[in-house]
C-alpha cells in the first residue's frame, strides 16, 4: 500500500505539463497596417497621421509602427471597418491630405497562452481612395490574418 | 460507449480477482460469521465548505454498498457550477452541470475502524457554459461578447485510493457508525467536447481541463449502515 501511495504522489508530481491548442500570438484588439511608399522609387515615405475617423490620432496608443508604418485597430463588434485618415508627409508638413479605407473580414475568438480571448479577423478585401492601386499583402497565403496584412499605399 | 462497456468488463474482472483474493484469506484467518454486508452513505464536506463559503457552489453524494469482506460498489451524484477565476483573463466563465460516477472499490482493513481501498469508477458529466469576454478598445465601441452553450457531455475514469477511519472510538451506538476520510483521486478524460472557437475550461466533476490527467482529493463524512 505504502508503494501505491507513493506511486500516486509520483504521478501527481509529474502531472504538471498543459496541451494548449490554440494559442497563437496576436494582438488583443485585430489591426490591420497601412505602409506608405514612394511611388518614384518604392522606398518608404514617411507620414504623419493627424487624425483617424476625425479623432486626433494622439489619443490612441500602439498604433504607429514605424515613420512610415502604421496599426489601423478594426471594429470588433462587425465585420466592416471604415476609416478616414488624415495626413501629412513629413517632406511637406504644410499640406493636409484625407483618404478614406474600408476593410472587409471575418471574426474568429481565440485564446492565448496567458488565458486571454482576443479577436482574430482574416481579411478579404481592403478599398480605399489612395491613388495608384494600392497592394493588400498577406503573410499567410491562405488566409490574410489582421495583424499580418499589409496594405501598401504608393504616392 | 465502448469506454464504458471496457471500464465495465475490466471491474468485473478485477472483482473476480480480488474475490479470490478474498477467498484466500478466508481459509487462512477465521473469520466471524458478522455479516459483511453494509451500506455507506456519505458527503463530499469539503465541497459544503466551498459552497458555504461561496467560493463555488458545489455538493456531492455517494453511496457505497459492501458485498464482501473486501469488495465495495461504490456510485457518486453530484452538482457543481465552477467558475474558475483565470479561466478567462478579460472575462468571466461559469459552467455548470451534474455529474455520475460508479465503479468498484477494494478494501484493505487495517484495524477494526480504519480502512484503506483502491478502487476505479466510470464518471460522466452532463453540463452548459457560460461567460462573458471584454475587449477595450480606443478607436470603437469596446467589445463585450457574451455567450451561452448547452448541451456538453463528458467521460472519464478515475482511480481512488481511499483512507477511512471511524470518527469515534465507540463499538456500539449510532456514533459507532460515523466514518470520516479522504480520497485521492486522478481522474483521466477518456472524452470531453471541443467546441470550434472557445474552449470548455472546468467540467462537473473533472475540474479544469488544462489537462486530459488531473488530481484531486476529497474529504468525505459518512455513515455506515450494517446488515
Amino acid at each position: 500500500m505504502q508503494k501505491l501511495i507513493l506511486l500516486f504522489g509520483l504521478i501527481l508530481i509529474i502531472n504538471g505539463c498543459s496541451n494548449c491548442s490554440d494559442c497563437e500570438p496576436f494582438a488583443e484588439e485585430p489591426f490591420i497596417k497601412i505602409r506608405f511608399y514612394k511611388i518614384a522609387d518604392s522606398t518608404a515615405n514617411k507620414v504623419v497621421i493627424d487624425s483617424i475617423n476625425h479623432v486626433w490620432a494622439g489619443n490612441f496608443e500602439y498604433f504607429q509602427d514605424t515613420v512610415n508604418t502604421y496599426q489601423l485597430p478594426l471594429n470588433m463588434n462587425e465585420d466592416i471597418s471604415k476609416f478616414i485618415l488624415s495626413y501629412r508627409y513629413v517632406t511637406d508638413y504644410t499640406s493636409s491630405y484625407s483618404n478614406s479605407m474600408e476593410v472587409n473580414y471575418h471574426r474568429t475568438f481565440l485564446k492565448r497562452t496567458n488565458n486571454t480571448i482576443i479577436v482574430k479577423s482574416d481579411i478579404i478585401s481592403v478599398s480605399s481612395d489612395f491613388s495608384n492601386t494600392p497592394n493588400l499583402l498577406c503573410a499567410d497565403s491562405l488566409t490574410c490574418n489582421s495583424n499580418e496584412a499589409i496594405y501598401q499605399i504608393y504616392r | 460507449m465502448k469506454p464504458f462497456i471496457r471500464f465495465t468488463v475490466s471491474c468485473l474482472l478485477l472483482s473476480f480477482v480480488f474475490q479470490g483474493v478474498d477467498a484466500q484469506d478466508s481459509l487462512q484467518i477465521n473469520s466471524s460469521s458478522k455479516s459483511n454486508f453494509s451500506i455507506i452513505l456519505a458527503t463530499d464536506y469539503g465541497k459544503l465548505v466551498t459552497t458555504a463559503a461561496k467560493l463555488d457552489s458545489r455538493y456531492e453524494f455517494n453511496l457505497g454498498i459492501q458485498f464482501t469482506k473486501h469488495i465495495r460498489f461504490t456510485a457518486d451524484y453530484g452538482y457543481a457550477q465552477l467558475s474558475p477565476s483565470n479561466a478567462i483573463e478579460n472575462g468571466i466563465y461559469i459552467s455548470t452541470g451534474n455529474y455520475y460516477r460508479a465503479g468498484l472499490d477494494y478494501l484493505i482493513n487495517i484495524s477494526p475502524k480504519t480502512h484503506l481501498s483502491l478502487g476505479s469508477m466510470y464518471a460522466s458529466s452532463a453540463f452548459i457554459d457560460e461567460g462573458t469576454v471584454e475587449i477595450k478598445s480606443e478607436i470603437w465601441p469596446s467589445l463585450n461578447e457574451r455567450f451561452e452553450r448547452d448541451g456538453f457531455s463528458a467521460n472519464w475514469v478515475e482511480f481512488v485510493l481511499t483512507s477511512e477511519s471511524s470518527i469515534f472510538n465507540k463499538e456500539t451506538g449510532f456514533i459507532s457508525n460515523l466514518y470520516w476520510g479522504i480520497k485521492v483521486r486522478l481522474r483521466i478524460m477518456i472524452e470531453k467536447p471541443t467546441p470550434e472557437q472557445l474552449d470548455i475550461y472546468a467540467i462537473p466533476g473533472f475540474g479544469r481541463t488544462f489537462n486530459n490527467l488531473v488530481p484531486a482529493l476529497n474529504l468525505f463524512a459518512a455513515y455506515k449502515i450494517n446488515r
